[in-house]
């Protein structure tokens, strides 16, 4: 199986502080991949510099086989590589099937237009709506994002990625702060999805990325200790050290 | 010809080290309290009439600069407390709106008070007239611009660089959240710098007085230069707003020398430029990560 | 189309005819000052309100669009379609370049860019003696024509001035429920989430740019025909940030109340500046009161309190 995407010595330093050194990593076309970690070890670092949002210092990027060093986020976006952010980061102001037509729109590539922008609305509200039914969120359609509740808002961060039909999801700590049973929901939607997408999963809940990843990189102040299926990682004694060990202090 | 040159390079200096005074405050302003004071421009010409109207009472010309300084800080300190503190936080489109709406207002309260007709101090004996450089006169007031601008941009950065008050500035600059688990009162220190910022305004602009007189309309027009002087420098950084006057006072200075009539379009031309080739200033701030 | 989606240019239409037929010479060019001024002030809005982009060199598409068909009526005769065309025109050229200038950097930079791009296009008018006039600006244009039909009387003036409102009102309304409206407002809101869906800000900004140079421009160039002269104060940063003040009193991001706070502006201009030179103290004073009591504009308060009426 050939990896969709190549991570190639990648390295990021702000000032003095190595966010992340020489990290090295493939993702397999399908494969859920974890990432953990503990604080500070540059899990979104890694993220944003993949997604574009950040430059690195070293090393390159390939996505299904071709570089994307040079390319900006959105042109990334447009490759199928999506992501979604720690804190939600949605629309506030407008309501939450709007906020999700935002993406389904772009995705159609009818996010700018204007003429025979009715037609591009009415598509991507649909789009919305079926998305929303199948969080069993569709009561909350025409609420305001900004009076939502939280787990809600998770829900609509994901739901608004999905939109984009990624190829590769990035998803940065989704079910950070839910509870047991919201973050439940939220990984039964990404597993329903990930039929032809490939998932990049931050979390630091490391009973969630055993369950829901084929494997798992393990990263510890910028340096990747070690990739492989879960048992091989519970098992690595670095791991078991670094992470488990700072985890457990 | 060198005499000539010489003398616009002196002139070029004097007008810079207005900039930099008046640049100086807004920048402070800016980033303490990410606050946009598009009033700072009233400030530098009330701190102007006061100026013009202390030189002709006969009362001790020196003291217009101190007088006109604690005027501008203590009209600055009640106007912090009322209305601006309450805008700290909010959108720079807020903070525009509020205080541009306040310098219609002083600009018309000053035309009403000090008439709409150009005022020129009457200058004290021993700064009037002028020296020859290279056999080319040039005023001798300019040359007290110049020493008195640079050596207060020098005093303030003694302020804020060697002293504990500018340290707690400088830190709440780059960090307020740290500086108020320090226990330190950022209310009043937002205060403080407000007041320092009137008081630097209304002192470069009774400084400036027996250069560019003083005017209604003036006060825009300084506030647009200070904006671009703060801009091009780098937010939050003071050899940025020094390198800026600098660079803005040459670049209009000289742009008048070579192109008389079009002297702002060639100058403005060249801010964008300079902006547009560096977006963060000449001295750039650390970036944030996202 | 639904009869109630019509109903709200058709009481404009009336309102219109029934001010056309009834006011004097005097107000009906003051009416359409306002029109024009505040079909500006409504294009300032697309930017303001719904993209955050507080732009100060507004008046540059405004007044540019206003100088150039003031020039070209001076060598091709004023015909209406010719004017609005090379309005509509130079407004948008100069929005695009001014795109490509102010729109690289964040909020304070594009506003200083902005206002730095105005006052260039100002020395421009103001020096360019020969075709611009310099300070004087330019007088003596022939008065604006359809074909036989001479349109340079104050009603005629007033009615192209209103149906020109209403039509961008109508262009306006259309943009912002557009795709393209959304995308600005998600700009505004989120940038970079905007980004990580795969827009690309400068498009949606650039854009959003053009059909507001569009709009400036085709007010601008009817503009010089109300009182057949143009000056460079057409195009000078004080205009800018007046439409500014104008677009708070009436509402950022309310589209109509662009019109109302050209209107109490202009109103204020006129009949208190005959009664006291202090008419810049009062638009201050309002503008001020405006900002700190009632930040959403006067078209949003009165809403609110026609809705307060309406409900027991």
């Amino acid at each position: 199986m050939t990896a969709l995407l190549q991570v190639e010595g990648v390295g990021k330093r702000f000032g003095e502080f190595a966010a992340i050194s020489d990290v090295t990593l493939d993702l397999r076309g399908g494969e859920t991949l974890g990432l953990i970690g503990p604080n500070g070890a540059g899990k979104t670092t890694l993220f944003n510099m993949i997604t574009g949002f950040l430059k690195p210092d070293a090393g390159s990027l390939r996505f299904d086989g071709a570089a994307i060093d040079r390319l900006a986020p959105a042109q990334r976006v447009a490759r199928g590589l999506v992501r979604s952010f720690q804190k939600p980061m949605l629309f506030p102001a407008l309501a939450l099937r709007e906020n999700i037509a935002m993406a389904a729109r772009q995705h159609a590539g009818r996010g700018l237009s204007w003429w025979g922008g009715a037609r591009a609305t009415r598509a991507a509200n649909d789009e919305a709506d079926r998305l929303l039914i199948e969080a069993g969120l569709q009561h909350r359609a025409e609420a305001r994002v900004a009076d939502l509740a939280y787990g809600e808002q998770r829900m609509a961060d994901l739901l608004i990625a999905l939109a984009l039909r990624p190829r590769l999801l990035l998803l940065d700590e989704p079910t950070a702060g839910l509870a047991p049973d919201e973050a439940r929901r939220l990984l039964a939607i990404i597993r329903r999805h990930d039929e032809g997408t490939s998932v990049m999963l931050i979390t630091h809940e490391v009973e969630i990325a055993f369950a829901a990843c084929d494997r798992i990189a393990v990263l510890n102040l910028g340096r990747l200790l070690c990739l492989d299926t879960p048992a091989a990682v519970q098992a690595h004694p670095a791991v078991r050290e670094a992470y488990l060990g700072a985890l457990a202090a | 010809m060198m005499g000539y040159a010489a003398i616009q390079v002196l002139n070029a200096l004097s007008f810079s080290a207005l900039l930099l005074l008046t640049g100086l405050g807004l920048s402070v302003v800016l980033s303490l309290m990410n606050f946009v004071n598009l009033a700072h421009g009233s400030f530098y010409l009330l701190g102007s009439y006061i100026a013009v109207h202390w030189l002709a009472s006969g009362a001790p010309w020196w003291m217009a600069f101190p007088v006109a300084f604690l005027a501008t800080a203590l009209a600055g300190a009640l106007l912090e407390r009322f209305p601006l503190r309450a805008f700290y936080a909010r959108p720079h489109l807020m903070q525009v709106l509020l205080t541009y709406g306040l310098s219609v207002i002083f600009a018309d309260l000053m035309r009403w008070g000090f008439g709409a007709q150009i005022l020129s101090p009457e200058l004290p004996e021993m700064l009037q007239g002028v020296v020859f450089l290279f056999d080319m006169p040039f005023p001798l007031y300019r040359l007290f611009i110049i020493g008195a601008g640079f050596a207060m941009a020098l005093a303030l950065w003694l302020l804020f660089d060697r002293t504990m008050w500018g340290a707690v500035v400088r830190a709440a600059v780059s960090d307020r959240g740290i500086v108020e688990t320090l226990g330190i009162d950022t209310r009043r220190l937002f205060a403080a710098v407000f007041m320092l910022s009137a008081g630097l305004g209304g002192l470069s602009g009774a400084l400036g007085a027996g250069m560019l007189a003083a005017y209604p309309g003036l006060d825009e027009e300084v506030l647009i230069l200070a904006l671009i002087t703060v801009v091009v420098g780098g937010l939050g950084s003071f050899g940025g707003t020094v390198l800026s006057a600098l660079v803005v006072g040459f670049a209009l200075t000289f742009s008048k020398v070579w192109f008389p009539e079009f002297a702002n379009l060639a100058a403005f031309s060249a801010m964008i430029a300079l902006l547009l080739a560096r977006p963060n200033g000449l001295v750039a701030p650390p970036l944030r990560q996202l | 189309m639904s009869l109630s989606r019509l109903a709200l240019p058709m009481a404009g239409l009336a309102a219109m005819a029934a001010v056309a037929a009834l006011s004097g010479d005097f107000q009906l060019r003051f009416l359409a000052e306002i029109l024009l001024i505040g079909t500006a002030v409504l294009s300032l809005d697309l930017l303001i309100g719904f993209g955050g982009l507080i732009s100060l060199g507004h008046a540059a598409l405004f007044g540019s669009a206003a100088y150039a068909a003031a020039i070209a009526a001076q060598h091709l005769g004023a015909s209406l379609p010719v004017m609005l065309g090379i309005g509509i025109a130079m407004g948008t050229a100069v929005a695009a370049l001014m795109g490509l200038v102010i729109l690289r950097a964040g909020s304070l930079f594009l506003l200083i860019l902005a206002l730095l791009f105005g006052q260039i296009v100002w020395e421009i008018c103001f020096h360019w003696r020969e075709v611009t006039g310099g300070a004087d600006g330019l007088r003596g244009l022939p008065p604006l024509s359809l074909g036989p039909w001479a349109l340079g009387d104050a009603r005629s003036l007033f009615v192209l001035a209103g149906l020109l409102a209403l039509g961008s009102l109508g262009v306006a309304r259309s943009f912002v429920a557009s795709p393209l409206g959304r995308a600005l407002i998600g700009t505004r809101e989120q940038p970079i989430r905007m980004q990580a869906l795969g827009y690309t800000l400068f498009s949606v900004r650039f854009r959003a740019l053009l059909v507001a140079g569009a709009m400036a421009g085709a007010a601008g160039s009817l503009y010089p025909f109300v009182n057949l002269y143009v000056g460079p104060q057409s195009v000078h940063w004080t205009l800018s940030a007046t439409m500014i003040i104008m677009l708070v009193i009436g509402g950022v991001g309310s589209l109509w109340g662009a019109f109302l706070g050209t209107a109490v502006y202009l109103a204020l201009q006129t009949y208190v500046g005959a009664w006291t030179d202090r008419w810049q103290l009062c638009v201050g004073l309002l503008f001020v009161l405006t900002v700190l009591v009632m930040p959403q504009g006067l078209a949003s308060g009165f809403l609110r309190l026609t809705r307060k009426g309406r409900t027991p």
